[in-house]
């Protein structure tokens, strides 16, 4: 199966909210990718998720 | 990232100002340079890394000492001397200018003072051209050629073959993950975790006992989880290293012509194990598979047998088949006369004596299922006998396999006591080395095996508290929030776990073609490479799927196919992610730097490594001495674009003078300094 075939068949699988904040993830931690310690992350996450998940 | 030039200033033995101009013709991709040991080979691999990075191998002497000792002796008191790389580069269509500089201060008795350590700027041409400054140049190279790629790309030819050792396998995985961009999933479910911890804080703040209860024991079984994923974590590493010992003590055996001939027979003998525990695993799978599809049929014979004598019993009591069917007695009744004439009408005798008939008769679907479940149980019981046949065949063979297996392991076990025994002392010790090594290794393993069963229990464990606190009751509002908040976390880091190894299983299978690709381009041995599940580089015969023995020669060639399929993989997702999105760039196309090509090499490898070397990646650059290229030239002269010799002075003034003749020309190799002084210059062949 094509790699892209497999990553749709496991973003199906999940909920319309955990692929929101999967993809806000990887916003925020590209964000930050050139930080060993990247200082403030976490807030912004939580941030994120009480912003999604309401 | 496309190599131009290199300019060195005052930097170690290079005096003054030096320059290097990189091929970059595809057709002629490779920049070769000539230099006698010690002229500065290293110093030039050293260069790329220390303007890039400000850091150094292993191997790189007196790091400290970055100035040219003979300019720095001619400085007066008081001077300053600049110590600078320069790498000029191209990629994704911009120019890129490095530049590290050191500043060093002569005091008045000759000591250095470091006034300026490392400094390093950056600037590009943007689309329109004009030249502009990196507010963060060490940052920005890192998003150009992450520093973790790097020992992939500017390498000795001499330490490239520890790749091929089992505990590189972390160095392997890690390239594989930056060259994806998959650091930043993998960053990710490094920092979910957290919150959800603080959402589950807060229903535990809120919450009733019964979520307080599921939050505290999913904080408790994470808590295991992480510890023993350390733990396994840590197991694998020290396995791998043990590995690697016992691999090495091996070649120092198979090394040794007294105990060569054991240490053969021990490979012999191992490779024979390995193909007996294959078979007794796929016998395990094949009598597991009939268990599970044809199982029951053993718990069937008390029931097939009942089927069987009920039937019997119901032919003998003439029920089956029945004497008369019901749908005759009902036409006869409805009928009103019977076959012999007399009157069946309602209130006769006769009438109700065939109606009681009707009670005894038989229905001929009953009859049917009586029939088809007679002969199925027949069926049944003879399945049920032939699976006995086969599961008895399994079983044999399995046994006879294990018992193979454990005759070859008391001949190796034989073979390790002949040598432990063996008349050479040194022989003994390095037997009773291995044995010592055997038996950690061993221990890991089994420290695997329980660490897996406990993270399975665990998952389970996990996955049933997570389920109960999704379907707890919230009674407070504020509850209901941080209980939806923690289950769509959990379910995101769930989800990005699947993606990471989705992700990383795909690029391992890539990997894994690409490097039998350009192994098979490469060797001429007929051997198969292959990147493991757990992203260790192995050699197997190509039939019999036995491990090869092997040598530096296979060890190098088998690691520069790696580091080759590694600057295709990377160059594929830099197109592909081109095209995707301009935001999130990853992979890149990345030249070859390679001092000390070919090292020890016997001639047949340097010819094969010489033809491989140009299709590893779209530029190389190959740093050689005169012995390590020798029956090289010929192979790679059509694809030199540009080719350099490091001219070195030496300050022995009894030194004889070296050349090296190259295009029909001759160029000084090593010569005695005329002032007794120590430098190197390059000097491009024409």
């Amino acid at each position: 199966m094509e790699i892209r075939d497999q990553i749709n068949e496991v973003l199906e699988s999940a909920s319309p909210e955990a692929r929101k904040i999967v993809e806000e993830m990887l916003k925020i931690e590209a964000r930050y990718i050139h930080m060993t310690q990247p200082r403030g992350i976490h807030d912004d996450i939580v941030e994120m998720i009480g912003r999604e998940v309401q | 990232m496309k190599l131009h030039h290199l300019r060195l200033e005052n930097f170690r033995q290079y005096r003054g100002e030096q320059e290097l101009v990189f091929a970059t013709d595809k057709s002629q991709n490779i920049t070769l340079i000539w230099g006698a040991n010690g002229s500065g080979k290293t110093t030039l691999l050293n260069a790329f890394t220390w303007a890039l990075y400000g850091t150094f191998s292993q191997d790189f002497e007196n790091q400290d000492t970055l100035y040219n000792l003979d300019a720095w002796n001619k400085l007066a008191s008081g001077d300053r001397m600049t110590v600078g790389v320069e790498l000029e580069f191209e990629n994704a269509g911009q120019i890129f200018t490095v530049r590290r500089e050191s500043r060093f201060a002569k005091g008045v008795d000759g000591d250095a003072a470091c006034v300026l350590d490392g400094e390093v700027s950056l600037t590009f041409r943007d689309e329109t051209g004009r030249s502009q400054k990196s507010g963060n140049p060490s940052d920005h190279i890192k998003q150009i050629l992450p520093e973790r790629l790097h020992n992939f790309f500017f390498f000795n030819g001499e330490r490239i073959e520890n790749l091929v050792k089992a505990k590189a396998y972390e160095e392997i995985e890690d390239a594989i993950k930056t060259i994806l961009g998959l650091a930043v999933v993998e960053r990710a479910i490094k920092h979910l975790p957290t919150t959800i911890k603080k959402f589950e804080d807060e229903l535990r703040k809120h919450g009733t006992d019964e979520q307080r209860e599921a939050a505290t024991e999913l904080l408790d079984l994470d808590t295991k989880i992480e510890q023993r994923q350390q733990e396994l974590a840590d197991s694998r590493r020290a396995e791998t290293q043990w590995q690697d010992e016992l691999a090495e003590l091996d070649q120092k055996l198979r090394g040794s012509e007294q105990s060569r001939e054991l240490q053969r027979r021990r490979d012999e003998l191992a490779a024979d194990e390995i193909k007996r525990e294959n078979e007794i695993e796929q016998l395990g799978r094949r009598i597991d598979r009939l268990i599970r599809e044809n199982g029951f049929l053993a718990a069937g014979a008390d029931l097939f047998a009942s089927i069987r004598d009920l039937f019997v019993e119901k032919r003998e009591r003439k029920e089956l088949p029945a004497p008369v069917k019901i749908d005759f007695i009902e036409d006869l009744l409805e009928d009103g006369t019977c076959i012999c004439g007399a009157s069946l009408a309602e209130g006769t005798s006769g009438h109700q004596h065939i109606a009681e008939w009707k009670q005894r008769a038989g229905l001929a679907e009953v009859e049917e299922r009586w029939i088809s479940l007679h002969s199925y149980a027949g069926h049944m019981e003879k399945s049920r006998s032939e699976l006995g046949g086969q599961l008895d065949e399994l079983l044999n063979d399995r046994l006879a396999a294990v018992q193979a297996r454990d005759f070859i392991r008391e001949q190796l076990s034989e073979v390790s006591t002949q040598l432990q025994s063996h008349s050479i002392d040194e022989i003994a010790k390095l037997e009773d080395a291995r044995v010592k090594v055997g038996n950690h290794r061993n221990d890991e393993l089994r420290r695997q095996g329980r660490l897996d069963t406990e993270l399975a229990n665990l998952g389970e464990a996990k996955r049933r508290a997570e389920t109960r606190l999704e379907k707890a009751q919230s009674v407070e509002a504020k509850a209901a929030l941080a209980q939806r908040r923690v289950t769509a976390t959990r379910d995101a880091l769930a989800l990005l776990e699947k993606i990471f190894e989705v992700r990383t299983q795909h690029t391992r299978t890539s990997l894994d073609d690409e490097i039998k690709r350009i192994y098979n381009s490469i060797s001429y041995k007929p051997y198969v490479p292959e990147v493991s599940e757990t992203f260790q580089l192995d050699l197997f015969q190509p039939d019999s799927r036995e491990p090869v023995a092997k040598s530096t020669g296979e060890n190098q060639i088998l690691s520069l196919s790696f580091v080759g399929a590694l600057a295709s993989i990377a160059r594929a997702r830099f197109e592909e992610t081109s095209k995707e999105s301009a935001g999130n760039v990853r992979g890149g196309i990345y030249p070859i730097v390679m001092d000390a090509a070919f090292c020890s090499l016997d001639l047949s490898y340097r010819r094969d490594v010489s033809i491989g070397l140009p299709q590893l990646a779209e530029q190389v650059v190959v740093i050689v001495s005169k012995s390590q290229g020798e029956g090289v030239l010929e192979h790679l002269a059509p694809r030199v674009g540009r080719s350099y010799v490091i001219s070195y002075a030496t300050p022995k003034q009894d030194a004889a003078h070296e050349t090296i003749k190259l295009a029909d020309e001759t160029y000084p190799y090593v010569h005695p300094s005329p002032d007794g002084s120590e430098y190197a210059e390059l000097t491009e062949v024409s």
